[in-house]
């Protein structure tokens, strides 16, 4: 399905979704940046469309843009050679504190492993549809503090660790 | 006294140690009898904080971590990073470069998939095959020694290009080692793949529905034993695959018990074949030329921008999204590690089958707990 | 004078003081001659042939520093694990199966036939004793493994005491064939069925014997979990199983305890069913006559060890080759395949041997 086509019909489905589209990279690939509060709606319309059955999460990367993290979703679909771009962004806080996210992980099965990452690498609880949020064992031992791949993570060699600067 | 018999599930911990295990994981079983009931994996014990170094390190470094994704397939984390760059600052790779890493990549498929026999047989005891495997395997990893200077981390892979011309007798002896190899398979064949009692150990066990491989993204060769057609060298290809002509075998669907062990350990020996082929076709077209069209030495930074490249690394889809800011060191570099389905698929493959079944259903996943974990 | 100190009196005939030595230890004596001298010795060279053959076929060189080509590696083997620190201390299960093991299973060493001057047990039941021997074997594993108190000691066991189950069937019937061609279960009676020309020997006699003595060997390694069937004690899913917490001095008593019985079991299939004893061309025959005792017992002895080692090498080449099979295939085997085959070769040897009296 084209472009533009699948952008009418995402309008239709869940409207105000998208915030943007733009341009993965020099890739010819669509991204749509998606309003988060409406992420979890718009991805269970397209997994359930007949037409476009993005039904397979292929990557769910999360990375710090200056003050704000932008997770990006690479899905596509396993019958037709459908592949869509979803991104979505959060602000971030203080170094220490846990962010709310929505959790894609009723949606696609892959979501899963890779928030279970994402949470404890960036500090974010990934809330699903109830406002519950699943409990992954820690990897890390207790007494690091801070969330490692946040920009503002210092790491103290023999003194330990620390969230952000003091 | 029969009223103080326990009767109810054993519990059994497998793990984080232990060599029917594939790399550090915890394995939570509850048993009946010998029947596995339910199992809970955890992994995360080799986390190695992968994704954070590259941040810490200049542009140029980043090849050398991106070996250690995966140490069996080291040169798959170099090309995947190599061509992100790539893709980011427009650079143009010379075709005798993209031949030599055709070269390379699928000479460490087929060093995977030589250890991947070798964890197989040992599941199922069959010492014999393992040290008849390991002696051919070693050939392979002489070959990369003769070009890159090491055995299996090569660091050789360069933005634009590769770091060095290969040596003269190279391409000759990738021929000979082609000629050898497809010799060893038949061996192979004829010792164990057909023996009656491996059949037996792997018939029917572990299957993976093609329905539960789409749910949970499995790729690779895993998936291709289920009979799904993907292939990322034909789907997307990169690096010279689209010019060279080979057939991806896939699970024929007819066959009873498609997706088992047997039908895993059987594709990739086909894989193995497959591999044979496009090294003989790159190493004949291979053509004259520059290896790389910057100066390997010359300081690199890769420009503002994003890319997202997907390769077929030795255990399946390989992705690797790469954000560059314009400076000096990465932004950040993801790795989409095909490992991380299998993991989640196993709670599904272990319920049901027998104690002695596990060692050769987690030997014929391959999985990588390195690069699961990074 | 009782048989067990018999096959003595060519050895100590000229000393002065083999007359006022007392019965009962002429026969501890004797027993424990034996052992010293055939038991292990023959688990040094098995032990040390098993590796440097299993290195041949896997393109290895196997042990070669320990003495010329590695001869010394038993040796050495037996030494190092002798003096190692023991990991804890005899709990009372363990105390069982050191007694099982020890008492029942080394009193077989009373009953091997090792050659026609050296039959110290020749009774009617003779033939039965090995079987017994092996099945002490297992209850004393499965005690062991039992006692470990951990998954894989506890899998160890039961897979143990299945397998035994399964194989002692199929053994026993395959041992009456043998049997019933002699015409009785004394080690001199089967002896003397056979002789020295293979057409002779039991397993040649007729097409029932033959499938008789395949799996009589057969269900052996199942008894006594043998690789390829060694699923108790395999190490890929239950880190040994049973052995998984042994090491040092009980190591040792173990895997010579394992060791023993499957001599044991080769011994009895060479003589039941590959001719025994009987020295080729006649040369049995010869020597009685010359009235040569000694020579005669030392080369019977080594040409039966000879046979075995063949029967045990040819049972570990295929072991090493083979992956191993799961222990609820072993048992099915056992019991689908090996005890039809039994009844039928029994049953067929019975009418063979009725028609002949007919």
């Amino acid at each position: 399905m084209e472009q533009n086509g699948l952008l009418q019909k995402i309008n239709k489905l869940v409207p105000g979704a998208i915030l943007e589209k733009q341009r993965f990279g020099r890739s010819a690939e669509l991204c749509l940046w998606v309003e988060s509060e409406k992420l979890r709606e718009l991805c269970v319309a397209l997994k359930n469309d007949p037409a476009a059955e993005l039904d397979w999460l292929e990557n769910f990367s999360a990375m710090q843009l200056e003050d704000a993290l932008v997770f990006t979703y690479f899905i596509r679909s396993t019958r037709t050679k459908e592949r869509l771009i979803l991104r979505s962004s959060v602000e971030l806080t203080s170094p220490l504190e846990r962010i709310d996210f929505q959790s894609l992980a009723g949606v696609w099965g892959m979501a899963e492993p890779q928030e279970r990452e994402i949470a404890e690498l960036f500090g974010i609880r990934f809330v699903d549809e109830n406002g519950a949020s699943a409990e992954y064992a820690k990897t890390a031992s207790n007494h690091w503090k801070g969330f490692p791949l946040r920009k503002s993570f210092v790491f103290d060699g023999d003194k330990g660790t620390r969230g952000g600067p003091r | 006294m029969i009223e103080s018999l326990k009767t109810d599930l054993t519990q059994w911990e497998i793990g984080p140690y232990d060599h029917s295990l594939p790399g550090p994981m915890l394995l939570r079983l509850r048993l009946d009898g010998e029947l596995i009931v339910a199992g809970e994996v955890e992994t995360g014990f080799l986390h190695r904080g992968l994704e954070k170094a590259f941040e810490r390190q200049l542009w140029r470094s980043a090849i050398p971590y991106a070996d250690r994704l995966d140490p069996e397939g080291a040169v798959f984390g170099e090309l995947a990073l190599c061509l992100a760059a790539e893709e980011i600052a427009a650079l143009e790779v010379p075709s005798r470069a993209q031949s030599i890493r055709v070269i390379l990549s699928e000479l460490t498929r087929i060093s995977a998939h030589m250890g991947y026999i070798v964890r197989v047989a040992r599941a199922v005891g069959s010492e014999t095959m393992v040290h008849y495997v390991l002696r051919d395997r070693e050939k392979i990893l002489d070959l990369f020694e003769l070009a890159t200077g090491a055995r299996v981390s090569l660091n050789f892979l360069r933005f634009g290009g590769v770091q060095a011309d290969v040596t003269e007798g190279f391409i000759e002896r990738v021929l000979e080692i082609c000629e050898l190899l497809r010799i060893r398979l038949k061996e192979y064949n004829d010792l164990f793949t057909y023996n009656h009692a491996f059949i037996k150990r792997t018939r029917g066990i572990g299957t993976i529905a093609p329905e539960v491989a789409r749910t949970f993204g499995v790729t690779g060769p895993n998936a291709r034993a289920s009979g799904i057609s993907f292939d990322v060298r034909k789907e997307h290809p990169y690096s010279g695959y689209d010019f060279l002509d080979f057939e991806v075998p896939i699970g024929r669907r007819e066959s009873q018990h498609l997706g088992d062990a047997n039908h895993r350990f059987l594709l990739r020996l086909q894989e193995i074949s497959t591999s044979i082929e496009i090294l003989k076709q790159s190493a004949e077209a291979i053509s004259p030329g520059p290896f790389a069209l910057r100066k390997p030495e010359e300081s690199f930074e890769v420009p503002r921008g994003e890319a997202y490249i997907r390769i077929e690394s030795s255990r399946g889809l390989l992705g690797c999204h790469l954000v560059s800011d314009g400076g000096a060191y990465p932004a950040r570099i993801q790795f989409r590690p095909p490992s991380l389905a299998l993991l989640s698929v196993l709670p599904q493959l272990v319920r049901g089958i027998r104690i002695e079944d596990l060692p050769v259903v987690l030997a014929t996943l391959d999985i990588g707990i390195a690069e699961a974990d990074r | 004078m009782n048989a067990q100190a018999m096959w003595l009196n060519p050895w100590i005939s000229g000393l002065s003081f083999a007359e006022s030595v007392p019965q009962w230890l002429l026969t501890a004596c004797g027993l424990v001659l034996v052992y010293c001298l055939v038991i292990v010795p023959s688990g040094a060279v098995m032990g040390y042939l098993e590796r440097k053959l299993s290195a041949d076929f896997q393109a290895r060189v196997g042990p070669n520093r320990a003495g010329p080509a590695g001869v010394l590696q038993p040796v050495a083997d037996l030494l190092k694990l002798l003096q190692k620190q023991a990991a804890g201390d005899w709990n009372w299960r363990e105390a069982i199966w050191l007694l099982v093991h020890t008492m029942a299973l080394y009193s077989t060493v009373a009953v091997i036939p090792l050659g026609s001057l050296l039959l110290l047990v020749d009774t009617d039941m003779s033939a039965f004793l090995p079987f017994w021997s092996a099945l002490v074997l297992a209850l004393g594993t499965m005690f062991l493994g039992l006692s470990q108190g951990s998954v894989p000691g506890w899998f160890g066991g039961i897979r143990v005491a299945a397998q035994a189950l399964a194989g002692a069937f199929p053994a026993l019937i395959a041992l009456l064939c043998a049997g019933i061609r002699a015409g009785g279960f004394r080690w001199s009676e089967i002896a003397a069925a056979q002789s020295s020309s293979p057409l002779l020997w039991t397993a040649a006699a007729n097409p029932f014997q033959f499938i008789a003595f395949f799996v009589f060997v057969i269900s052996g390694l199942v008894l006594l979990g043998i690789p390829p069937m060694d699923a108790a004690f395999s190490a890929p899913d239950i880190h040994g199983g049973v052995a998984s917490h042994l090491s040092g001095r009980k190591l040792t008593v173990f895997r010579l305890g394992r060791f023993y019985c499957f001599l044991l079991w080769s011994v009895i299939a060479v003589v039941l069913f590959l001719g025994g004893w009987a020295l080729p061309f006649g040369l049995s025959t010869e020597l009685r006559n010359a009235d040569n005792p000694r020579l005669l017992q030392v080369l019977e002895l080594c040409w039966l060890l000879a046979k075995t080692f063949l029967l045990v090498l040819v049972v570990t080449w295929i072991a090493k080759v083979n992956p191993r099979s799961r222990v609820d295939q072993v048992t099915d085997f056992a019991w689908r395949v090996l005890s039809p085959f039994s009844l039928f070769a029994l049953i067929g040897a019975s009418l063979v041997a009725g028609w002949g009296a007919l």
